[in-house]
């Protein structure tokens, strides 16, 4: 079996195996012996095609009075439809510093709902929710607010790092309400807050991928493996890791991926993709390079090591001195051209980021509306393959987050069984007037450890950050996604029953 | 969707000898811009076997503003022309606004206003076709217990479905009629009295539309010297969305004193809700912040939320603050 995929829009996790959809489908053409296109409703894709876990957590949690967390509780309900749901930990990230005072318990709570799959960083987001909310109300209440209460409890002086450029960035410093919500609204009836959160991410890489890295004798660079493009810009690193090798313009090489018969690849799934592929390309290219500095250096009565390839030609490795055109070089090939095979190499990849982000936000106090005024990104991903679709990535995960944060929602009716929303007018998505200023940031402190997939960490804080922004400027403490006009009224009329600031 | 006959009369008296008898009311259906029509046939919540389009009646599109200031719209007017008419946005600046605040431009080229004045509701449970609620003849509104953030404060039960349209709230506090044809009459009636709760009529429907009957036009009387109004919708999100809340207000101030108002509210009841106690009091009373507080309290003193809308009554009280406070400043 084959599976050709050229372009995909993009993936966001419903995804791993066939699904009870696509098995139909290929029941269907095998018996029809015939293509069979499948396209799923809306409600379909809401439906049967792989859900995001819920989560209902509680905690408890107590604190010393400089923020060091002394006693932590988390019993956590995963809500994964059929399936049991995911959670990846408690506490997530942050740590006691004695192990005596934490207790979690986890289960699984089943519905009749289609099982969660690997959809937007599964488990990280909830558990981020929840050990960030929890913290974040225990920075106010010691009174050593929403930035140093988290650096209190973070042993990895990376995120103390991060979380200061996100501060920075955002404006941290000059914000006039640190360590209390804002007392009096403004002009406008608003009030204006900021809020942290943190993130981390496997995104490793590991040995699965098999790329054959071509040079035809028209000048021609291929690099060919069985990989697909999630529509996060796998094609270009692809060419560009040939390409930079040849010392040829990106333009010069071609990917060829979007077909499994191209040779073994890793699942694209859990971030891991770059730093898996991306190695293999790069001990592909360079092993075909060899080959071709080998055959050159015979013609040219060198030695291989003489030789090297730059602004496409080939030169003296010492002194730069051009010899051939890279056409040239190409055109003494056999009609096969060269070719030489590549696989995942450790030394090249790394595992393990962290992450930081900071929302800045404002509250109409007349309508509950929240406004995400700004966005902060700040991440590391070793060795950034190419800038802009790091940055590309990290808005991304903001702009999903804020989504998720402001508005969607499955509703999901229990007495009938029903999903209520199951199409996009009711099931609200942000559109381009919920968008914030956005500054996504690459932290190259650590850019030698290798390549490090970023995707799914960028997507992790983002919501955790605006909750408790919503707090540093109402003191509206929002519990459950998403936080919408109705919950911050009844936040709001809440604290005034309770004699707190209007 | 189920497969279904086109009809295209080319003039009124064509179209209303081919509009059905009561028994058949589900079998034919008029069809202008589509835009709520058609979703309502995907989703199968109805299934008719002929649609009556109206999109070739001569005239149907007109509006047009007399030389004393009345205005006529017409049934087939798309709601962007509605949306950017000078000289309706100038004399009745909240039917403009309201228009403007509807859907989607590409749904706003095509919606029509006879269209918005008719469209159905938007519950959850109404729109799901797994649900058999009230509306579609089933014995139970489920929102009343079940999930009803969107659901009506006022004037709900047996339903507590919100009427959708922006336009209504807005025509019904500039004092619009509709004009009703059917074969060989027509009659006129307050749009105000065009809605009926579902307690008043049949919970089926939300208006007195007969099956024989099309909506041909909407007429708008002229303002009185010195209206100013405004249409202010709130929706939780800032592209295409229904209103959570919505306040259509008209004053008239002389002196720093309130001659008449008008306040109609959007997205809290089962029709376009007209605050009639709120208007009385207003009059007479200076044009300040503290009236506005109190005629607000007025407006909704009569509000039962459900178990996820009580936040409607805070909303909507400072919306018509906003919007009194907009006029007058
Ligand atoms: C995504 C989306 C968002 C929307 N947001 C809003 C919003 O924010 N505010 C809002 O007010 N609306 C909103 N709408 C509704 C939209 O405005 C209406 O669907 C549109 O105006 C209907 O006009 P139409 O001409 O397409 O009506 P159609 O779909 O053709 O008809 C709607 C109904 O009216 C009846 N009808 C039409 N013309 C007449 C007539 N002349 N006489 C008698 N009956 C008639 C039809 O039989 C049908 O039942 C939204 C719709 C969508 C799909």
């Amino acid at each position: 079996m084959t599976t050709i995929v050229d372009y995909m829009g993009g993936g966001f996790g419903a995804k791993f195996g066939l699904g009870v959809e696509g098995q139909a489908a290929c029941e269907a053409a095998l018996e029809l012996k015939r293509p069979v296109h499948l396209m799923l409703t809306r409600e379909d894709e809401f439906l049967t095609a792989g859900n995001r876990s819920g989560a209902v957590i509680q905690v408890r949690a107590g604190v010393a009075k400089d923020g060091t967390l002394t006693a932590l509780q988390g019993e956590i309900q995963r809500l994964g439809g059929v399936g049991g749901g995911s959670f990846s930990g408690f506490p997530y990230i942050y740590k006691l510093r004695d192990e005596k005072g934490l207790h979690s318990s986890i289960r699984s709570v089943y519905t009749h709902f289609d099982a969660a799959r690997a959809m937007r960083a599964p488990g990280h987001v909830q558990a981020s929710f929840a050990i960030e909310s929890a913290l974040d109300e225990l920075g106010y209440l010691a009174g050593v607010g929403a930035l140093d209460i988290r650096k209190q409890n973070l042993t990895d002086q990376v995120y103390h790092r991060q979380l200061d450029r996100a501060a920075k960035e955002i404006g941290w410093e000059a914000h006039p309400n640190k360590l209390a919500p804002q007392e009096r609204p403004d002009a406008a009836g608003t009030k204006t807050g900021i809020g942290f959160a943190i993130s981390t991410w496997g995104g490793g890489g590991h040995e699965e991928c098999r790329v054959r890295v071509a040079v035809g004798r028209d000048g021609s660079l291929t690099a060919t493996v069985g990989t697909q493009d999630l529509g996060n810009g796998t094609r270009t690193y692809v060419a560009a890791i040939a390409a930079e090798e040849f010392g040829l313009p990106l333009e010069a090489a071609t990917a060829r991926i979007g077909n499994t018969s191209y040779g073994r690849a890793n699942a694209s799934g859990g971030s891991t993709t770059a730093a898996s592929l991306a190695p293999a390309v790069k001990d592909a290219a360079f092993n075909a390079a060899k080959a071709l500095r080998e055959h050159l250096a015979k013609g040219l009565g060198r030695g291989a090591a003489e030789l090297a390839f730059r602004g496409g030609s080939v030169v003296e490795s010492s002194g730069g001195k051009a010899l051939m055109t890279w056409k040239e070089a190409c055109a003494t090939l056999g009609s096969a051209g060269i070719s030489a095979d590549g696989e995942w190499r450790s030394e090249l990849a790394g595992n393990g980021v962290h992450g930081a982000q900071a929302a800045k936000v404002q509250v109409d106090l007349s309508t509950g509306r929240v406004r995400v005024l700004k966005m902060v990104g700040v991440q590391d991903c070793g060795l950034p393959l190419n800038r802009t679709a790091v940055e590309s990535q990290l808005n991304g995960g903001m702009i999903q987050a804020l989504s998720y944060a402001l508005h969607e929602e499955r509703v999901l009716e229990t007495g009938l069984g029903l999903m209520l929303n199951a199409n996009f007018v009711d099931y609200k998505i942000a559109g381009c007037q919920e968008m914030p200023e956005l500054v996504p940031l690459i932290d190259e402190e650590d850019i030698g450890r290798g390549v490090i997939g970023m995707a799914e960490p960028a997507i992790v804080p983002g919501h955790s950050a605006i909750a408790n922004a919503i707090f540093n400027a109402c003191g509206v403490r929002l519990r459950s996604l998403p936080f919408t006009p109705d919950k911050v009224l009844d936040g709001l009329a809440l604290l005034a029953a309770n004699g707190g600031a209007k | 969707m189920k497969a279904f006959e086109l009809l295209r009369p080319a003039s009124l008296e064509q179209a209303l000898e081919l509009l059905p008898k009561p028994a058949d009311r589900e079998r034919v259906r008029v069809v202008a811009g589509g835009q709520d029509l058609y979703t309502e046939m995907k989703d199968r919540l109805i299934e008719p076997d002929q649609l009556l389009d109206l999109k070739r009646l001569a005239g149907f599109d007109r509006l047009e503003i007399d030389g004393a200031g009345n205005v006529t719209l017409g049934a087939l007017l798309t709601l962007s022309r509605v949306a950017e008419h000078a000289g309706l946005r100038a004399s009745l600046p909240l039917v403009g606004e309201a228009a403007l605040s509807i859907a989607s431009t590409q749904i706003r080229n095509v919606g029509t206003v006879g269209g918005n004045l008719n469209q159905r509701p938007r519950c959850w449970y109404y729109r799901h076709p797994g649900a058999h609620c009230l509306k579609k003849g089933g014995s139970e509104c489920f929102s009343k217990e079940g999930f009803n953030k969107y659901n009506a404060i006022l004037g709900g039960g047996p339903s507590y479905i919100v009427h959708p349209s922006d336009l209504a709230p807005a025509l019904v506090a500039a004092g619009a009629e509709v004009v009703l044809a059917k074969k060989g009459s027509s009659r006129t009636l307050p749009l105000e009295q065009y809605y009926t709760l579902p307690r008043d009529g049949d919970p089926l429907r939300e208006t007195v539309l007969g099956s024989d009957e099309i909506l041909t036009h909407v007429r708008i009387p002229a303002p009185a010297a010195g209206w100013k109004s405004t249409y202010l919708k709130f929706k939780e999100r800032g592209s295409f969305d229904f209103a959570l809340a919505s306040v259509a207000a008209g004053l008239v101030v002389e002196a720093g004193v309130v001659r008449s108002a008008r306040l109609v509210l959007g997205g809290v009841a089962p029709i376009p809700w007209r605050a009639k106690a709120a208007e009385e009091f207003l009059a007479g009373k200076p044009a300040q912040p503290a009236t506005w507080r109190e005629a607000a309290a007025i407006a909704l003193s009569k509000a039962e939320p459900l178990s996820d809308n009580e936040y409607k009554v805070a909303l909507s009280q400072n919306l018509i603050e906003r919007a009194f406070t907009r006029l007058t400043t």
